[in-house]
């Protein structure tokens, strides 16, 4: 099989809010030529799935500036974010809006300005409730992404679409590209460049309940683990309060904060005991901790498990313009209307704040805090710290644009002068082949493998933790791990074309691996915060726990060294 | 209310570059009214059939990535309850109309970033006013359309007439209107002819079908009207 080899200055892995930013951002500062490979069609990405909207200060008060939302963001974090990350994040994200909107993100507007509204913890100086959430009804995600998709189409940008990664490029210490898989053609593809940006979102399909799209499988940062970099914080994932019962479905948070109340089912506004100040708009893992407490005491559906979301305090036309998904899915899906009836709701995963570790810049992280030299994260893929334990909601659009635009800018230039030999190139496809050879039968097992990882993981690594789940956890994934290896080949298939069973084995080698390190990280972190609740270890401890899990390089498998955060 | 019952799904597969005829291949699996015809899909995959191929992303109707015909019509099938059926003998799965096959459900859809394409290269965007509040209303009306390819699918007008490029297109290119300088030639050239805005026969299938209810006939009718006001300004400021 002759390999097609595909040369770019950049290459990023990833067509999301985060990848076409950083190739808007590479074309505008130089004459780079950009590849961007992407596993699904741009268009079908998950970042069409986002929903609420973008923080950012537009309009500098005595009540409100970026260092209020920077204030904010840290406090969500709950120890564990980086200031500098979060400053450089706040400050550079109003620009941001702007060149969405000169460039023809349709943001909902009020008075001939962009409308601005409510979203939970974000707090004016006073502590009432701060309006920075920028928005596109509740379509902000999907409008974002064809944006800046059709930007890309007048620049230098080439696209490989359904073209997942399957391997890092490495020579001499330096990333090179990556092995992808043309998945039309059921070939592979060679992709050199001198730099190359993960930006393949987050893994929130390792749960079985999530707001995560199917492709949200943490490629990227398994990727990298793989080649020898560590994850960092990976025990830490979101839960969004508000997902429909059965599906899964995401019901914005900005329904809270529009005046959306959450019942039992005595109709108790039950947020009241749990933290009267905020209510409603309290951050996310609070709110759904305190779900997860009213459906443990029986005051939730007996068969859905879930609680009742109530906007009937809101009118039809209202939730229709400002909430128009909202209304349509409960329409759809649910057969009711948001305005008279109450909406079944359970907590979901969401958002993974763990990732690859990075600097400023966007450069990978090794285990020794080094750049690695050719490789770049950003958005979810990476860990900067900028959500600590708990992202506030708004926040992760904000630093898919600041971290795609400044990853994007800083990958210009950069160029490796080291030639790669074509030996080590054809012994490292080969290695990179392997991974795709696998018998029918594991084809045809490979989604119930899938549903027993996520089944598992939703039970042990969910909103409520504690040690002998945890080590049943890791012994499952041990068990499914050896199942999967069993069912390798020497060859490939005969039939290649379009086979997702196969990509959906990459898919749960990638998760398998991620889960892994994840559940190791919870089990080591004998503490609870943020998003992270251990029920046999229910207090914060800052004196051993106010630090970074760094876990995850090929050598020290199962050793967490412990990062601690500099407070002053 | 919501107990399993027994669904025939039969779905048109095939895959012309491997040299592989269209057939029908039947499964039969239990499914509750409140499922999704998606739902069917990826139980179908993980229990019977791991080759089937089809395209699933956001599974909630945001990103159109699983348009696809069902019982004659191009509907997402994320968006689809079986319930909504009514109850038909068996559910008919088919890819969509008028854009080449690659395998099974799987279709070619980057003819329909063509327009965009032209448009936004030849259009010169002004990137540096940002568009008022009622252009970006109007912008917003056509933004949300996620070019999941069911109003081309349902077109007429773009079975019949090969050179048309079919509603979605234009919904694209009515989208960046306000921003486009108005009297870019090289842009109201390509738009004025059959194979764009004088394409649409008026025939409103599109809007019937849209999965994100964008009244799309109206909005080419509006590109109609932007077109002749256009060329009547040309025409005076010639005189």
């Amino acid at each position: 099989m002759k390999t097609r080899i595909n040369n770019h200055d950049i290459l990023i892995v990833g067509g999301g809010a985060t990848g076409l930013r950083a190739a808007l951002a590479a074309t505008n500062k130089a004459a780079v030529d950009v590849g961007i490979i992407s596993k699904v069609p741009i268009l079908r990405s998950p970042t069409a799935a986002a929903r609420g909207g973008i923080a950012a200060v537009l309009n500098r008060t005595s009540q409100d500036s970026p260092k209020n939302h920077a204030a904010d963001t840290v406090r969500a974090g709950a120890g564990l974010s980086d200031v500098k990350a979060v400053n450089q994040l706040c400050q550079r994200i109003p620009e941001e809006i702007n060149w969405l909107a000169r460039r023809g993100l349709p943001f909902t507007h009020e008075n001939n300005n962009i409308a601005q509204r409510p979203f939970a913890g974000h707090k004016k100086s006073s502590g009432k409730p701060a309006q920075r959430s920028c928005f596109a009804g509740d379509r902000t995600g999907q409008l974002l992404l064809h944006t800046l998709y059709d930007h890309c189409l007048n620049q230098p940008i080439k696209f490989y679409e359904e073209t997942p990664a399957v391997q890092l490029i490495r020579y001499k210490e330096r990333i090179r590209g990556v092995i992808g898989w043309d998945i039309a053609a059921g070939e592979p593809l060679i992709f050199l460049a001198d730099n190359t940006l993960l930006a393949t979102g987050g893994a929130g399909q390792l749960y079985e309940f999530t707001t995560n799209p199917l492709p949200s499988t943490g490629d990227g940062q398994a990727l990298a683990v793989e080649a020898g970099y560590p994850l960092k914080d990976p025990e830490f994932f979101q839960f969004h309060p508000t997902a429909l019962a059965r599906s899964g479905i995401l019901i914005t948070g900005a329904a809270r904060s529009a005046g959306g109340i959450l019942r039992n089912k005595h109709q108790q506004r039950f947020m009241q005991q749990y933290d009267p100040e905020n209510l409603d708009t309290a951050e996310r893992d609070r709110i759904s901790q305190a779900i997860t407490s009213e459906i443990a005491a029986g005051r939730g559906d007996t068969a859905d498990n879930c609680v009742w979301l109530d906007l009937t305090g809101l009118s039809e036309k209202f939730i229709r313009q400002q909430l128009p998904e909202v209304y349509t899915t409960c329409r759809d899906y649910l057969k009711i209307n948001p305005a008279r009836q109450q909406i079944p709701v359970k907590p979901a995963a969401h958002y993974w704040m763990g990732g690859l570790p990075t600097n400023l810049a966007g450069q990978v992280l090794n285990r020794q805090k080094q750049p690695v030299p050719g490789l770049w994260a950003a958005g979810e893929t990476a860990c900067l710290s900028i959500h600590g334990a708990n992202r506030l909601g708004t926040n992760s659009l904000a630093e898919t644009l600041v971290m795609g635009k400044t990853s994007g800018e800083k990958m210009v230039g950069r160029t490796s002068h080291t030639e790669l030999p074509t030996k080590d190139l054809e012994n490292q496809l080969q290695t990179a082949l392997k991974k795709l050879c696998f018998s029918n039968t594991a084809t045809n097992k490979v989604d119930c493998w899938r549903q027993q990882l996520q089944t598992a993981f939703g039970k042990q690594m969910g909103i409520v933790r504690e040690a002998e789940g945890l080590n049943g956890l890791l012994a499952e994934i041990d068990q499914l791990t050896r199942k999967v290896e069993k069912q390798k080949t020497d060859s490939l298939q005969a039939d290649r074309r379009y086979r997702f069973d196969l990509i959906r084995l990459l898919e749960l080698k990638n998760m398998l691996r991620l889960g892994r390190l994840a559940g190791r990280a919870a089990l080591a972190r004998q503490e609870s915060r943020g998003s992270h609740y251990r029920a046999d270890h229910p207090e914060q401890n800052d004196i051993r726990y106010q630090a970074h899990s760094i876990i995850g390089t090929a050598a020290q498998q199962n050793k967490i060294f412990y990062d601690r955060v500099k407070t002053e | 209310m919501n107990s399993l019952t027994e669904q025939r799904i039969v779905v048109r597969r095939g895959c012309p570059e491997a040299g592989i005829k269209p057939y029908w291949e039947e499964y039969q699996l239990q499914m509750a009214p409140d499922e999704r015809v998606l739902d069917g899909l990826l139980t179908i995959q993980r229990e019977l059939d791991s080759g089937l191929a089809f395209r699933a992303s956001c599974e909630t109707g945001q990103c159109g990535a699983d348009a696809m015909i069902i019982n004659n019509n191009p509907q997402l099938a994320c968006k689809t309850l079986i319930k909504d059926l009514g109850e038909p003998e068996k559910i008919i799965l088919e890819p969509l109309h008028g854009y080449p096959v690659k395998k099974d459900l799987i279709v070619d859809l980057t003819a329909v970033e063509k327009t965009a394409r032209t448009i936004l290269q030849e259009g010169t965007v002004k990137n540096h006013e940002p568009p008022t509040e009622q252009q970006v209303d109007r912008m917003r009306e056509a933004a949300i359309c996620n070019l999941c390819g069911c109003c081309d699918s349902a077109c007429p007008a773009n079975w019949a007439n090969n050179q048309f490029s079919g509603p979605a297109s234009l919904i694209k290119l009515y989208r960046y209107l306000p921003l486009i300088e108005p009297l870019q030639r090289k842009v109201l050239e390509e738009l004025n002819s059959p194979a764009a805005v004088w394409g649409c026969e008026t025939e409103y299938n599109c809007l019937e079908v849209c999965p994100r209810e964008i009244n799309v006939t109206e909005l080419i009718s509006r590109v109609k009207e932007f077109l002749i006001k256009s060329r009547s300004v040309e025409e005076m400021e010639r005189n």
